[in-house]
């Protein structure tokens, strides 16, 4: 689907609805309809203020654009393809390159892991003409292989995470953004007018504001800890303890905060924004049951 | 009335400056308030910490976003006053009535900056030690002084450090107790014969102190992101807290700036003084703890002692390490949360954080 198809979708749908009300004008001039007339006219404003909506959507929308490109210089079209914000692009790469760095992560805890299993299988005999004794001395590194996979869930879930978020603005950079023009042409019509307006409020909360908030963050992440800290791990034992702290803190802020915390918290902010938008639309939405999704 | 409004909002002005101490004209425009300016710059950098100064880091933001919230509340005000005066002169009275109400809000906002400055200021000039926290004043990783936000730090760090070596600590007793589990005594020919395993009841208290590890590990990740969470809070507040004040000034999105304003000072502020109220006990129960093991610090005496012992104090030491690592976070984030949406009921949009909480 072309991204700007929601653009001139949204154009062709708000001048069939001048055309309705020039109609609806014609027919109370026509027969002599006051009240027609009067009620053509009112409504023909309301789709007015729906496509001056649209216009300035389409505004905000390049403006970003040239905001990203400015700040951040993406590579390719100024349109920013397939999703035609800039925003959404540089998010959906965001969360592509925590997805790199969760497996880098992954990887070096399989790696260790392995190392490790061999190590606690370790069994040493004294038992010649099999008299004698024998022991196990590493049976403790079991748990450390356990805790290292717990590690390496969280690192699992941190990824499909990172995924559900790639895909949610894979949607909303697609998909959800052909709903806006039926925001336009519903708020235009009386009879549709709140749920147009929240359509309207939802699209441009999840389509605006949430990518900008990804965005937001991604700048926070580079500077606050944009370089692995698994390096730092190496055979030399009295490392260790660091390199365990290092695999602690790189988990707790790559999975626990940017993948869960982050999302959660943009998603607040974006609903609570929709709310307000929709409200000043005309409408009202009770995103209370989309919030329960997170 | 009219008299009463202004002389109270002369008042708040009055209030805002003197509580921060922060405004001078300096070439016409604020100095920038550094928050926490006592920390010194150079050692912040060279250690990498947050509060750095250089492209991106918290002062330098700070510092810019304090000019653009001035500049964009003295913007509206203009704006306003032109519509003003244009709605004056042509008599539209709904427009003069929008534009005075636009200009109390903007007026409005731009105390309520200048009090949010003040009040960061003021926590950063304040000794937590005042409040029975326990820091040492001297320059450390985390800067210098003893305000809130270092005091917030060094608990959970310290939390973090005590947890670090109880899972060590832990973890050589377990690789002590489970190879002496697999002990056994063989005796026969080559296929035949009697073997007898010297340790297999000494399994369970490993597989016990293989729970507590992963227990300890997840707890261990718990504070760590809480860590995190607190300096990222405070990221968040120099993005949070002028976009809030900057969208609060317009009448469209008065709401959701209000709303942003509650989180950043809910994160920033309403956190770390929850943190130096709940860890302190907790802090230095679990130092008296790993202190107190059987067979003492030193863990490599540990296989020495009875089994018994060393399960009970285990037990004590994880119960207190969830409280700090589950329980206690759960506490401050009610806190938070509950904070946050009152806050942004009364200046804006109520935002429903209560998903936050739902993390933990």
């Amino acid at each position: 689907m072309d991204e700007v198809a929601w653009r001139e979708i949204g154009i062709a749908m708000m001048s069939l609805v001048f055309v309705l009300y020039g109609f609806a004008y014609m027919i109370g001039i026509g027969f002599q309809l006051p009240k027609v007339k009067a009620w053509a006219r009112n409504e023909f404003y309301q789709a007015v203020v729906s496509a001056i909506i649209l216009g300035g959507m389409v505004g905000l929308v390049l403006s970003i654009n040239g905001l990203m490109n400015n700040l951040i210089g993406l590579p390719g079209t100024q349109t920013c393809d397939p999703y035609g914000n800039c925003a959404v692009k540089y998010a959906v790469d965001f969360f592509g390159g925590v997805r790199g760095g969760l497996l880098v992560g992954y990887s070096a805890l399989a790696g260790t892991n392995f190392g490790l299993g061999i190590a606690a299988s370790l069994r040493i005999s004294a038992a010649p003409h099999q008299t004698g004794v024998g022991f196990a001395p590493t049976p403790g590194l079991n748990v450390v292989c356990d805790l290292l996979g717990i590690m390496m869930q969280f690192y699992g879930i941190g990824i499909g995470l990172a995924w559900v978020n790639t895909t949610v603005l894979e949607f909303i950079g697609i998909q959800l953004m052909m709903l806006f023009p039926l925001g336009c042409v519903m708020r235009s019509f009386p009879w549709t007018r709140g749920a147009g307006a929240a359509i309207m409020a939802l699209c441009i909360g999840l389509y605006v504001v949430y990518p900008l908030l990804v965005t937001l963050d991604s700048w926070i992440v580079s500077n606050d800890m944009g370089s692995s800290r698994l390096s730092s791990c190496n055979f030399n034992p009295l490392s260790w303890n660091g390199c365990l702290d290092n695999w602690f803190t790189d988990l707790a802020y790559n999975v626990v905060i940017v993948t869960v915390f982050m999302p959660v918290f943009n998603l607040t902010l974006a609903f609570g924004f929709t709310k307000e938008l929709a409200r000043l639309l005309g409408g009202d939405i009770d995103v209370s049951a989309l919030a329960k999704l997170l | 009335m009219k008299w009463e409004r202004a002389a109270m909002a002369c008042f708040l002005v009055l209030a805002a400056l003197a509580f921060s101490g922060c405004v001078s004209g300096a070439g016409g425009k604020l100095a920038p308030v550094q928050v926490c300016a006592s920390d010194p710059a150079a050692q912040l950098a060279a250690e990498g910490h947050y509060l750095a100064t250089g492209n991106g880091s918290f002062l330098a933001i700070w510092g810019a976003w304090q000019n653009v919230i001035v500049t964009a509340v003295l913007i509206i005000l203009l704006v306003c006053g032109l519509v003003y005066a244009i709605s004056n002169a042509i008599a539209y009275r709904n427009l003069t009535v929008w534009a005075q109400s636009q200009m109390y809000e903007a007026f409005a906002t731009l105390v309520f900056a200048f009090l949010i400055v003040g009040i960061v200021s003021w926590m950063c000039g304040v000794d937590a030690r005042i409040v029975g926290a326990t820091c040492d004043p001297a320059c450390g990783p985390n800067g210098c002084g003893c305000s809130v936000f270092k005091v917030a730090d060094d608990y959970l760090s310290q939390f973090n450090g005590e947890i670090s070596k109880a899972w060590w600590a832990v973890a050589m007793a377990n690789m002590a107790i489970a190879a002496l589990s697999t002990t056994v005594f063989s005796v026969g020919a080559s296929g035949l014969g009697t073997t007898i395993g010297l340790g297999p009841g000494l399994s369970q208290v490993s597989a016990s102190m293989s729970s507590a590890l992963i227990m300890i590990g997840i707890a261990q990740l718990l504070t760590i992101a809480q860590l995190e969470l607190l300096r990222l809070s405070a990221v968040l507040f120099v993005y949070l807290l002028p976009a809030g004040i900057v969208l609060r000034a317009f009448g469209i999105t008065r709401g959701f700036g209000g709303g942003l304003i509650a989180i950043a000072i809910g994160f920033y502020l309403i956190y770390p003084l929850s943190i130096v109220f709940m860890y302190g006990l907790v802090d230095s129960q679990i130092h008296n703890q790993v202190g107190g093991a059987p067979g003492g610090s030193d863990e490599s005496t540990w296989q020495q002692q009875a089994s018994g012992p060393i399960v009970g104090w285990m037990c004590g030491l994880v119960g207190t390490i969830l409280v700090g690592a589950a329980v206690v976070p759960f506490i401050t984030f009610i806190i938070v949360v509950s904070f946050v949406r009152g806050l942004s009921q009364a200046i804006g949009e109520e935002v429903d954080v209560s998903n936050l909480t739902r993390l933990i």
